[in-house]
């Protein structure tokens, strides 16, 4: 801050120049202060280097790219999207499995170029014809290249993208079109209400039929309650097993009635048939409910590219994940995540205060009381996964094996509360945030003005009333800041969650309609849990990377929200100290 | 309440205040002390969990029962797994079924009919069972018990009345009521087959194993030969009629001189072993992996000492490791390793891996477990005990004087000793929940079945019953210190120097920018970072290793060359451009990064044979340029100290008045000669160790794994850094002010000023943000789980991964069982890690606050 502005001046600065001004400038420590300012140049570049490879990666994800398609030497073609592009050392019986007869000249033609060689990734997709979903094509293979104009892009329902050109389209078994425009023209037309028919189905196939198993899983557990307190001899539980097959005998039809709606739904998206070419020639005929989104790549605008931008970011958003969650939306993961951190943040604050209060204005100083401080202080320290220990060991198994031996009997030996769910993770998270809300309530606590307080005890008034008053008002920024930070840190955590709660998949979330409308025992998923599964237990990681990148931006975007209100908080909180000191 | 106000005073506060204030006093109290408490519980609850695996085990007052017609010392025993119903084979070859609790003979039978076997052998794991006759014949069986759960309607009305746990006989089974009207019936269920030709000559001995195929028999006959045969049986469609038929030699074994008959044989689990033991203790090891081709492996004496018998042998769970039981009670455990110089047909040679010594006097029954890795044995005084094998434990030791067993075994759920002595059945109960674990086990190196010499793992599962579980902490807590060690030789110089180059020489507006954003970075969820290590940067690291290593070399000594050039500035513009001095060290930084993406080839080239990855594996090169990559910094490091404290020192005394330009230029060329002669002396020193055979491959650097300590050492800095920053920042910032303006007021420059003043003054704080960034990297989980590659490795090789304790926890604990030994094993390992933290913790919190008083002394 200094540094540099003591050099020497005036007239006295001339004098030394020439003469003691060697001297000085190896007191600067001139190499010292470049080893330090390299140690700062290099935490600098880490993180800004990190955090823009996650923002370039995550937010180009989503753009649709061109589709290229290469002729290969031995013959066959490949269509796809370039994903990589580097220079490799191809070794010669490579080099001669892949070309084939124009093997000398390759290889001499590889050898002059110092034996390097280009090659680039293709994202071919067409997982259920070539049982790949990307190729390697390297420079020396390609014997042509274009950009074919009917180049289709396809995000289907399973087997991951399809690259086609449209072939023909077929209603009821007849051709319709058999020119790619034509058939493109007539599969645009009935896409949008063929997705909504499918909607429909799986409408009907989760929430009514979903609904009408409930209620007879609900009779079954009532008669088995009735078996477990009265003893299965009871006449009680006969009435009740019979209550159980009546309700059964009763919704039968209606599920008839169900299945034949869905039934007919698939009939009617049946009748339309798209026909894609891949680029081997190969056929593959779609229903337009199986495609998600189609888009001839090489023919659009950029306010078309727009559009698919923000569709992919809105399906990404707000839709279930597809494909072993390589493909879709994060919706879940995302409402997981907020509702845990809520909950965490509802168990936390209060008590981190309680706390926090006890310590400050209640509890004797004293050596207990300032060991207790120490405690508390490296209770933060403690890794994250030995909360998680904690959490599996003492909530799922202790307390919610208690819960299910004494509430949940009938449902014995699956557990309901004994086992992860959003409670038990939200609770052992508290437990791991709970020294930022102590340790940020404490010190906005101590600087409330002691005045302040010596104010208020003239004026008569009682303890709590001071801190009701006049502490806890003042704290209050610095004890939000303490709680967003907390937020922030239980958001990001995933190492204990694993133990405690976050699944792979979770369908049903935490919250939901169906009464009592918040499952605390249900286990969920976690953005963080799931750029861990995606990247780590996938089947296929690298056609998932591109979810993990943008998955990860979405998880930093909202720990820096986060942490960016609870550095304004902190901001504004200084400030109205300093306008209010005396 | 309101009413007990001490008279005098003038105005009563109103009692509604009065009561709040005690609520809330209550209320604060309670609550407080309540959330402390939950704290502490994290702890105790570890505890809680952890204790079992350390704790005893207790034996239970036999049960001694009088079995009906007992004949002193029956062949075999047998009880089911939940004692309530057992057999026996008595010495006339009848087989009794009585009841283990009371003693009651269920039936007697005589299966064998009217020609009894010459030779027999009854599996403890399984329920087959061969015996062979004196004409040659084979003779396949089962000895089974037979559970069936009756329910409602089926069950008779005799057992009706039964309260739990009670236990009826009826038509020759035991029944037992298990609850909710059911009850579950016992009974015992043997099935003989026809005899078999097999050998030309009577069978003395005969054993066999149930391999993957079908059965295999070894046995050995009357002329001194070895039959092995594989069994397949056939059955008739038309007839149900089964036919067996056997395969195999019968080879004569050429005997040891003078030891007369072999008594025992055994053959392994999966057939490719024979042992022929002889009461003297020798031992011909027959190598059966070719049941047409049998060969002599090797001939070992299993009871080296003079005058020392072979009292019992038997095979341990898995049939593989050999248990021999002495007359001067000592029960060993051998098995077979794989020495380097086995110089056996098979490559393997049976060893003594540890041995069980009981009271002196001669063991005389021996009984393993059959799903437990334990075993039980008698002495000829009367002592029994059971041991569990992986460690020794002793799980049951009681004394019977007097008493003399004819045989011993444990229970199949390993929670009774069972032995007869004459017409007597002891059972005695104990209890050891868990056996797996003890302080020596845990610690200490074991030696495991199938290796060659005790050595510390980790390997809690796999897929097989009987595989032997490996509870070694000490590979997990090596991984979590080699993580915390690579990741702070990195991690704790940049992020220091980044704290006092922050504090010291940054103006302050940009600080408050600057700092932040590397504490932004702390905030950085550690499955992203994870994420990137494994994803991006171990492919992107794998394919520029010597770049790497060059960029490891070259950025710091690229700063000083930096730091030279600047110099060289004219004075004036050097003052005027001192904001942008970050800007230059950046663009250094990248000049040396980019350098080292041109150079790494070339030192590959150069250096390591031009294949590092060959190189690191041993088979290429010499040993001189990884000693000189290491001593390069080592060489320009101690370079740099001697002309910082010597030519400098030197330079200060007497009038050398030079100009600062002429000084630079000295400087420059100071510092570049410096390099080259650092690099000579590396390469110099370096060939000096290769030449004396010292070679760093094999222990710091070795295989280059994808996943390695290089990569986390790297990522974990990521976590690491912002922690440490900003508590040293902290304390560099607390120094008081006073201070620092002293020192430049006497005419130091603001560099002598940091390192002669602040940094001291905050020493304890600097140490304190060490121990905090070191407690964070020993129990990060994520980073290490995903790019760490989980393999439990006692190595130091930086391009090798580690398992650690956070990770192992992470990965294992979803699917171990609650209250297992494995589950116990994974708090303990917790435990480990929170004591671990909380201690490092407890230290820097400690010196922090005495830091902080002095600081407010000064």
């Amino acid at each position: 801050m200094t540094g540099d502005h003591q050099a020497p001046s005036g007239n006295a600065a001339r004098r030394t120049r020439g003469g003691r001004a060697g001297l000085s400038l190896l007191a600067e420590g001139q190499m010292m202060v470049w080893l330090t300012g390299g140690g700062f140049v290099v935490s600098l570049a880490m993180i800004v280097g990190l955090v823009s490879l996650i923002i370039v990666k995550g937010s180009t994800t989503f753009w649709p790219q061109a589709v290229t398609r290469i002729t290969l030497v031995p013959g066959g073609a490949v269509m796809g999207e370039v994903s990589r592009d580097e220079t490799y050392r191809p070794r010669e019986e490579d080099v001669r499995s892949m070309v084939g007869d124009r093997s000398e000249e390759t290889i001499r033609a590889v050898a002059e170029a110092g034996g390097l060689a280009r090659r680039r990734m293709l994202r071919t997709g067409n997982f259920d014809l070539s049982g790949s979903h990307f190729t390697w094509v390297s420079q020396f293979q390609v014997v042509q290249e274009e950009s074919p104009e009917w180049a289709i892009v396809v995000e289907r329902l399973s087997w991951g993208r399809f690259y086609g050109e449209p072939a023909r389209f077929l209603t009821d078994g007849q051709v319709t079109a058999d020119s790619p425009a034509e058939a493109w023209r007539q599969f645009e037309a009935q896409h949008a209400e063929g997705r909504r028919a499918w909607n429909r189905a799986v409408h009907i196939e989760r929430h009514e039929i979903g609904a009408l198993n409930r209620r007879l899983e609900q009779a079954r557990l009532e008669a088995r309650k009735v078996a477990i307190r009265k003893g299965a001899d009871s006449p009680d539980h006969a009435s009740a097993i019979a209550a159980a097959d009546r309700l059964a005998a009763e919704l039968e039809p209606e599920f008839r009635r169900l299945e034949s709606e869905i039934q007919r739904i698939r009939a009617e998206q049946a009748r339309h048939v798209l026909v894609l070419r891949a680029a081997d020639g190969q056929e593959k005929s779609f229903t337009p409910p199986e495609i998600v989104r189609a888009y001839p790549a090489n023919q659009l605008s950029l306010g078309q590219k727009v559009g698919i931008y923000t569709s992919r970011w809105r399906e990404f958003l707000l839709d279930e994940p597809r494909e072993a969650n390589s493909e879709g939306g994060v919706f879940p993961a995302i409402f997981g995540t907020v509702t845990m951190t809520l909950l965490m943040s509802v168990a936390v604050v209060p008590f981190g205060i309680l706390a926090a209060l006890y310590m400050r204005e209640y509890a004797r100083g004293g050596l207990v009381i300032s060991s207790v401080r120490i405690a508390v202080n490296n209770l933060a320290g403690v890794p994250s996964i030995v909360f998680g220990v904690f959490g599996l060991g003492f909530f799922c198994y202790f307390v919610g094996g208690g819960i299910d031996s004494l509430f949940y009997k009938e449902r014995l030996p699956s557990p309901t509360f004994g086992t992860g769910g959003v409670m038990w993770a939200a609770l052992t998270l508290a437990l791991l945030t709970l020294p930022v809300v102590i340790v940020a309530t404490e010190e906005s606590l101590a600087a409330v003005p002691r005045s302040m307080r010596e104010g208020s005890y003239g004026c008569g008034a009682s303890k709590w009333q001071t801190i009701w008053r006049i502490v806890l008002p003042r704290a209050t920024p610095g004890i939000m800041t303490g709680a967003i930070l907390a937020m922030a840190r239980g958001a990001g955590e995933v190492a204990p969650l694993m133990l405690v709660g976050a699944v792979k998949l979770a369908p049903e979330l935490p919250i939901d309609g169906i009464s009592p409308f918040v499952h605390p025992e249900r286990s969920f998923m976690h953005l963080g849990f799931h750029i861990y599964d995606l990247g780590f237990q996938s089947q296929n990681s690298e056609a998932a990377k591109p979810m993990v990148y943008t998955t990860t931006l979405l998880l930093i975007l909202i720990i820096a929200c986060l942490n960016l209100a609870a550095i304004w908080l902190r901001a504004r909180l200084s400030r109205r100290f300093r306008t209010s000191q005396f | 309440m309101a009413e007990q106000t001490p008279p005098g005073t003038r105005r009563k506060t109103h009692w509604s205040v009065r009561l709040i204030d005690r609520a809330a006093r209550v209320v604060i109290s309670v609550g407080g002390l309540l959330v402390i408490a939950a704290v502490l519980l994290v702890c105790v609850f570890l505890t809680i969990v952890v204790l079992p695996l350390f704790g005893g085990s207790r034996v239970g007052a036999p049960r001694i029962l009088t079995v009906d017609g007992f004949r002193a010392d029956p062949i075999a025993v047998r009880v089911d797994e939940y004692v309530s119903l057992a057999w026996a084979i008595d010495r006339d070859w009848s087989v009794l079924a009585f009841r283990p609790d009371t003693g009651e003979v269920l039936e007697r039978t005589s299966p064998f009919g009217g020609v009894l076997p010459s030779a027999g052998s009854i599996d403890v794991e399984r329920t087959d069972a061969i015996f062979g006759y004196a004409d040659g014949s084979i003779r396949q069986a089962q000895f089974r018990f037979v559970s069936e759960i009756l329910s409602g309607e089926q069950v008779p009305d005799p057992l009706r009345q039964l309260s739990r746990g009670e236990r009826a006989t009826l038509d020759g089974r035991v029944y037992e009521s298990i609850g909710g009207g059911q009850v579950r019936g016992q009974r015992l269920d043997i099935q003989l087959d026809d005899p078999t030709p097999a050998a030309s000559s009577a069978i003395r001995l005969i054993d066999e194993a149930h391999v993957s195929s079908g059965y295999v028999i070894a046995a050995f006959t009357a002329d001194g030969a070895l039959l092995t045969k594989s069994v397949t049986k056939r059955t008739n469609l038309m007839t149900g009629q089964v036919t067996t038929r056997l395969s195999g030699a019968e080879t004569p074994i050429p005997l040891p001189e003078g030891a007369g008959q072999p008594q025992r044989l055994l053959l392994t689990g999966n057939g490719d072993c024979v042992f022929l033991i002889w009461p003297d203790g020798t031992t011909v090891r027959i190598d059966t992996r070719d049941i047409n081709r049998p060969v002599i492996a090797e001939t070992i004496d299993l009871a080296p000492d003079p005058g020392v018998e072979i009292t019992s042998a038997a095979f341990l769970l898995g049939r593989s490791s050999l248990l021999i039981g002495d007359s001067t009670g000592r029960v060993g455990l051998w098995f077979r390793t794989k020495p380097d110089d086995a110089g056996t047909s098979d490559g393997v040679r049976l060893r003594l891996a540890r041995s069980f010594d009981g009271d002196g006097s001669p063991i005389v029954a021996l009984g393993p477990a059959s799903r437990k890795r334990m075993v039980s044995f008698a002495t000829a005084s009367g002592v029994v005990e059971a041991r569990f094998t992986t460690n020794g434990k002793r799980l049951a030791s009681v004394q019977t004087p007097g008493t003399t067993f004819g045989s011993v075994g444990i229970t199949p759920k390993g929670d009774a000793i069972v032995a007869t002595s004459g017409d007597q059945v002891w059972i005695w109960p104990f209890e050891s929940k868990h056996p797996e674990s003890s302080f020596a086990s845990i610690a200490g190196k074991v030696w495991y079945e199938g290796y060659n010499q005790p050595e510390h793992i980790w390997q809690s599962s796999s897929g097989t019953d009987d595989f032997e579980e490996k509870f070694g902490l000490v590979p997990l807590v090596f991984g979590t210190i080699k993580a915390t060690v690579y990741c702070m030789i990195f991690g704790l110089p940049v992020a220091i120097l980044a704290a006092i180059y922050t504090s010291e020489f940054m103006p302050r507006r940009a600080r408050a920018t600057v700092k932040p954003m590397i504490e932004m970075m702390a905030s950085l969820p550690s499955v992203v970072l994870g994420f990137l290590a494994a994803i991006i940067f171990a492919p992107f690291v794998e394919r520029v290793v010597p770049a790497t290593l060059t960029a490891i070399v070259l950025i710091p000594i690229g700063l000083v060359f930096g730091s030279c050039l600047w110099q060289l500035l004219p004075r004036s513009l050097a003052i005027r451009h001192a904001r942008q001095r970050p800007w230059a060290m950046g663009c250094t930084v990248a000049a040396a990064i980019g350098a080292a993406s041109i150079l790494g080839p070339v030192v590959e080239r150069l250096l390591f044979a031009g294949d590092i990855k060959g190189w690191l594996d041993g088979g290429l090169g010499s040993a001189a340029p990884g000693w000189m990559v290491l001593l390069t910094p080592v060489c320009v490091g101690s370079g740099l100290l001697v002309k910082s404290r010597m030519i400098h020192a030197w330079a200060r005394t007497g009038d050398r008045a030079s100009s600062a330009r002429r000084t630079a230029i000295v400087d420059l060329m100071l510092f570049v000669s410096i390099v080259g002669a650092g690099l000579a002396a590396a390469y110099a020193i370096g060939s000096l160790l290769a030449a004396t055979g010292l070679d760093l491959r094999g222990s710091v650097v070795d295989t280059y794994v994808q996943r390695n300590a290089l990569i986390v050492g790297f990522v974990m800095g990521f976590a690491v850094i912002p922690i440490i920053y900003t508590v040293a920042e902290d304390a560099l910032n607390s120094v008081p002010e006073h201070l620092r303006a002293a020192s430049l007021g006497a005419g130091a420059t603001p560099w002598q000023t940091a390192w002669r003043v602040i940094v001291p003054t905050a020493m304890s704080g600097l140490f304190s943000a060490t121990m905090i960034g070191f407690g964070r990297a020993v129990g990060e989980t994520m980073i290490v789980l995903m790019a760490a590659g989980n393999t439990s490795i006692l190595e130091w090789n930086v391009f090798n991964g580690f398992r650690t304790l956070s990770a192992n926890i992470a990965v294992e604990l979803p699917e171990a069982v609650q209250g297992s030994t494995h589950y116990r094993m994974l708090f303990l390992a917790a435990l480990v890690l929170f004591i671990m933290t909380f201690v490092v913790n407890t230290v820097a919190e400690v010196i922090r606050q005495r830091f902080r008083r002095r600081a407010f002394q000064l």
